[in-house]
């Protein structure tokens, strides 16, 4: 069968195909802005990675607001109304303040013997009987309101009380008169409305309802004198990157249609064209989003970005068809013609998918999910073209190729080809590439997350301002305790915090915050019931205090049996309770080892912390952003691998056509290109990181196209030259306009590519040279 | 015998075979102020703007200092623990609580932070460290304002004014909290003209605590 009619057959196919799944996919697409999932997520199923994903699932809903104004009366009167506003939202549901305990005070009942403070351990040891009698009297008789007959029988002596206060999340967070919490910072008071997003924050829809009531609610404060709100959460750094990407897509999206449609206008002068121009790119651009949202749910905002800057090479198809027609001019031959542009155009199509897909082998889940909306884009973009064209262009233009751009076209070609002829050495330009490479090598190199994502400065101000006033700033740091049972974690989680005590409060670690605070280790549980025996039951203490307080007997016999509990509380115990309080580090049994974490708050010194851990069993310090760091160093390297795979698969596909020397010149003029993009890139003083290489893959995959064109056009130059010229302007303009991102990924990744497809159209017409030079 | 009869009507029978006289007598004048829960106020009622005017009563005498006795009745024990002390309280809602007997402890509230003095040192008292602690002086403080509407946020509230007493007025309050009624079932608060002369805060069950107060100077009334 002719190699048309099975190309407009597959084509049919695959658009009926893509129709359906978009009818089913379009209508529920969903948008996820969560930056963090462009980055790599390898470990998921790791202890790690559960821990982590369990500690943001906990904060990433939180939201909490300051609220500070001169007057307090009128702050009072206020801020109900505020409040309301807030709870109209359906995008807020009911907050947990986190000042109660919780039910860990109920799993504590009844366990006074066994739940010493370090203070009450020490008073029980140091205090005599009489000394201690006096205590506990005091503290009965100088609680006005205070103390009631069940806490005086199951807790004689106060100490199962203060344990539980030393138990309770540790905040600045305080009550005032009306029943409001309030905070003191840089010495004003500030109201403090801590909020719970009712789903994730990385919801687009709650994002805007969000913003919008937070708006209302804020510009009511503002009406009071010397008003002034802070706030944090992860919610206003999605709705940053939200806003921020909204913006990019904008700029991207708008900047390229534009620049498009201009040149469209200015070449073909055809308004019908144009119109036909932007079939293929819609129906790419929906069959994209609609795969995406089938495969992985929710499209990623930063897909979507890329999904803009996709217009400029979708478009290219099109070009290609327009300036061959265009090219024939009265002779155009509708089926001649299509069939000219079969063999490049597909060719084209495959190495730019090799190229996207080449990201998915890379394994940023972000990356795949931009691999595969613009590979499905790409392909129904063709098939579009391949469908539907030749039926709607089959008749000839009404007049050839106007006569000066022809001459313009030869004559810029002719001056282009004068230009590049000196370089058209195969051997010459290996060798340069060869040496660029080598250069590269030594090239500075950066892995940093925290350089390549930076959120708006004046957030993070606000957001270290706020934690540092309800003390609830936690590093990304924390330490790791495992042990095959729930005792053994215990008592390593003891044994870590007593090695974390003496860098307490110094610069080398603010604050930690241990699970043995609130559950000691059975083995600690049992010295305390030991010195309890000891001192309070043994030595008669309280059968002297019911004597001094004239209890009941019944009272007395009730007291007693309570102080005399052997049993002790576990880590499996306490989980239920553990559970309710957010503020305390995780704890979780998997395949039969016990996990724990001590969360640690900055600033922090994590040289110091390791030093103070070595030769704990069972006890390693994470850090996630070295991690990240690592891992991108990783990505960066098999990033550089995966071009050199890349080079070689299609070299090899391509030989089968060209033959290896052949096919050595198709790929030459991209990599030269490369190496030159990446060199200027470093003049410029950026230090290379993975997205300079991913956008490598890219240059690879787009800038072949314009090789591989002016290799197959043999005759058909003319066409070839202005549709090559035509798709590098569309893709500069779109993925140019990446650079101009504030995400320091996007914009490496986008300056790479503007000057990489740059550079390559520059050098493209090499291929054609240095046959012509050969033979 | 009507006495009697009246102890056992709010059920503290077990108690009964020990207490003495005065201990009668004393419960004779909680059941009588016990009546003020038949006497609810509804805002915007005359029994709401009398409420006001004792309210304004109490205002008008701050700043005030008088002597407490606190008297702890709990059924575990054979007698009540009963502390002696003083306090002071400003027109702002500062307020000093000194306990002088058995043994020295100080509390000082000022705009809403709460310090505890003891043997020189002085520690502060959230409310969520000692939350009944915080809550009593806390109320304490307030029930010389006597707002309604605050009040209301977390009491229903009674009033038997002097024209049903003969004497002073009694107001009850009953919390409308569900963690507020664990710990306590209501409160009454005697008084008459400018003054809070005695305050009954009860438990659930028969535990209760009494709070008698006087002043120095009674021709200031």
């Amino acid at each position: 069968m002719d190699s048309l009619v099975i190309a407009r057959r597959l084509s049919g196919l695959w658009l009926l195909a893509m129709l359906a799944l978009a009818i089913w996919q379009l209508p529920k697409l969903a948008f996820d802005s969560n930056i963090l999932a462009l980055f790599p997520d390898a470990e998921s199923h790791s202890v790690q990675a559960r821990i982590e994903r369990e500690i943001s699932a906990r904060f990433e809903r939180r939201v909490v607001l300051l609220l500070g104004a001169d007057d307090a009366a009128q702050a009072q009167q206020t801020l109900p109304q505020v409040l309301e506003l807030l709870h109209q939202c359906e995008c807020f549901e009911p907050a947990q303040t986190e000042l109660d305990g919780g039910s860990l005070a109920s799993l504590y009942l009844g366990h006074s013997g066994s739940l010493l403070t370090p203070e009450w351990r020490e008073r029980l040891q140091n205090s005599t009987p009489e000394q201690l009698l006096e205590h506990t009297q005091r503290r009965l008789l100088t609680r006005p309101g205070g103390i009631n007959a069940e806490s005086l029988i199951s807790d004689p002596l106060g100490s199962l009380a203060d344990f539980n206060r030393a138990s309770a999340p540790v905040t600045n967070i305080r009550i005032d008169s009306a029943g409001n919490l309030y905070t003191n910072l840089e010495q004003r008071r500030f109201y403090v409305l801590p909020l719970q997003l009712s789903g994730t924050p990385y919801s687009v829809t709650l994002q805007s309802q969000a913003q919008q009531v937070l708006q209302a609610a804020q510009t009511r404060w503002s009406q009071l004198a010397g008003a002034e709100v802070l706030k944090t959460g992860a919610l206003f750094y999605t709705l940053a990157g939200t806003d921020q990407a909204r913006r990019e897509i904008s700029t991207v999206g708008i900047g390229s249609l534009l620049g498009i449609i201009v040149l469209l206008l200015l070449v073909f002068r055809h308004v019908g064209l144009l119109l036909l121009a932007f079939v293929p790119l819609v129906t790419g651009v929906l069959a994209g989003l609609a795969t995406s949202a089938l495969l992985f749910g929710a499209v990623h905002v930063m897909a979507l970005v890329f999904g803009a800057a996709l217009v400029g090479v979708a478009i290219d198809y099109g070009l290609h068809y327009f300036a061959e027609r265009m090219a024939f001019g009265r002779q155009w031959q509708v089926n001649e013609g299509t069939r000219q542009l079969l063999a490049p155009l597909s060719l084209g199509l495959m190495t730019s998918v090799v190229g996207y897909l080449s990201f998915i082998a890379a394994g940023f889940p972000g990356f795949t999910q931009i691999a595969v909306l613009s590979s499905t884009g790409l392909i129904t973009a063709l098939a579009t073209v391949l469908l539907c064209y030749p039926r709607l262009l089959a008749r000839a233009p009404k007049s050839d190729m106007p006569a000066y751009l022809q001459r313009l076209i030869e004559a810029l070609a002719q001056r282009h080809e004068r230009l590049l002829r000196p370089l058209a050495r195969p051997v010459w330009m290996l060798l340069t590439v060869l040496l660029g490479t080598a250069l590269l090598s030594l090239a500075p190199t950066s892995d940093s997350i925290r350089q390549m994502q930076r959120p708006p400065p004046e957030l993070v101000e606000m957001d270290t301002r706020v934690r540092q006033s309800l003390a609830a700033g936690m590093a990304l740091q924390y330490i790791l305790v495992q042990a095959p049972d729930s005792a053994t974690l215990s008592t390593r989680l003891e044994q870590t915090a007593e090695r974390l005590q003496p860098l307490q409060g110094t610069p080398a670690l603010a604050n930690f915050n241990s699970l043995s605070r609130v559950v000691p280790s059975p083995a600690q549980q049992q010295l305390n019931q030991t010195l309890w025996q000891e001192k309070v039951l043994d030595s008669g203490l309280l059968q002297q205090l019911a004597q001094r307080l004239q209890l009941t007997d019944s009272a007395y016999q009730k007291m007693r049996l309570a102080a005399d509990n052997r049993a002790t509380i576990t880590l499996e115990d306490a989980q239920a309770s553990l559970a309710e309080r957010p503020d305390l580090p995780l704890y979780f049994a998997d395949q039969g080892r016990h996990y724990s974490a001590i969360s640690l708050a900055a600033p922090l010194d994590v040289t110091a912390v390791h030093q103070a851990l070595s030769g704990q069993a069972g006890a390693s310090l994470v850090d996630p952003v070295a991690r990240t760091d690592l891992l991108l160093r990783h990505y960066r390297h098999s990033a550089v691998g995966l071009l050199l795979l890349a080079y070689g698969v299609i070299a090899l596909l391509l030989a089968r056509r060209y033959g290896g020397l052949g096919a050595l010149m198709v790929i030459l003029p991209p990599a030269l290109a490369s190496v030159l993009a990446l060199g200027f890139v470093s003049l410029l003083g950026q230090a290379l990181n993975v997205f300079h290489m991913m956008a490598l893959l890219l240059v690879l995959g787009i800038g072949i196209d314009d090789t591989l064109f002016l290799r197959e056009a043999h005759t058909a130059q003319l066409g070839t030259r202005l549709a090559i010229a035509l798709s590098t302007l569309t893709t500069v303009l779109s993925f140019g306009l990446l650079a101009l991102s504030a995400t320091a990924a996007i914009h490496s990744f986008g300056l790479t590519v503007l000057l990489g497809i740059f550079l390559a159209y520059l050098l493209a017409p090499l291929v054609v040279l240095a046959r012509t030079t050969k033979s | 015998m009507v006495q009697i009869h009246l102890a056992k009507s709010i059920n503290v029978a077990p108690l009964i075979k020990i207490v003495c006289v005065c201990w009668l007598s004393l419960l004779a004048a909680l059941s009588t102020a016990q009546g003020v829960f038949d006497h609810p106020v509804e805002a915007a009622s005359a029994e709401a703007k009398t409420l006001e005017a004792i309210a304004q009563q109490l205002r008008d005498r701050l700043p005030i200092e008088g002597t407490i006795e606190q008297q702890k009745h709990l059924t575990i024990l054979r007698q009540p623990m009963v502390s002696k002390g003083s306090f002071e309280l400003n027109a702002t809602g500062d307020l000093q609580w000194r306990i002088d007997e058995p043994f020295a402890v100080t509390y000082a509230m000022v705009a809403g932070e709460l310090t505890r003095t003891m043997d020189g040192e002085v520690e502060a008292i959230t409310a969520s460290s000692e939350p009944a602690l915080y809550g009593f002086l806390q109320l304490f403080s307030r029930l010389f304002e006597l707002s309604l509407t605050d009040l209301n946020s977390y009491f229903a509230v009674y009033l038997l004014d002097p024209a049903d007493t003969g004497t002073g007025w009694v107001i009850g309050l009953t919390p409308q909290d569900s963690r507020l009624q664990k710990v306590l079932a209501h409160i009454v608060v005697q008084g008459e003209q400018g003054t809070i002369s005695q305050v009954m805060l009860s438990e659930p069950g028969d535990d209760y605590t009494v709070l008698n107060f006087s002043y120095d100077q009674p021709d200031l009334r």
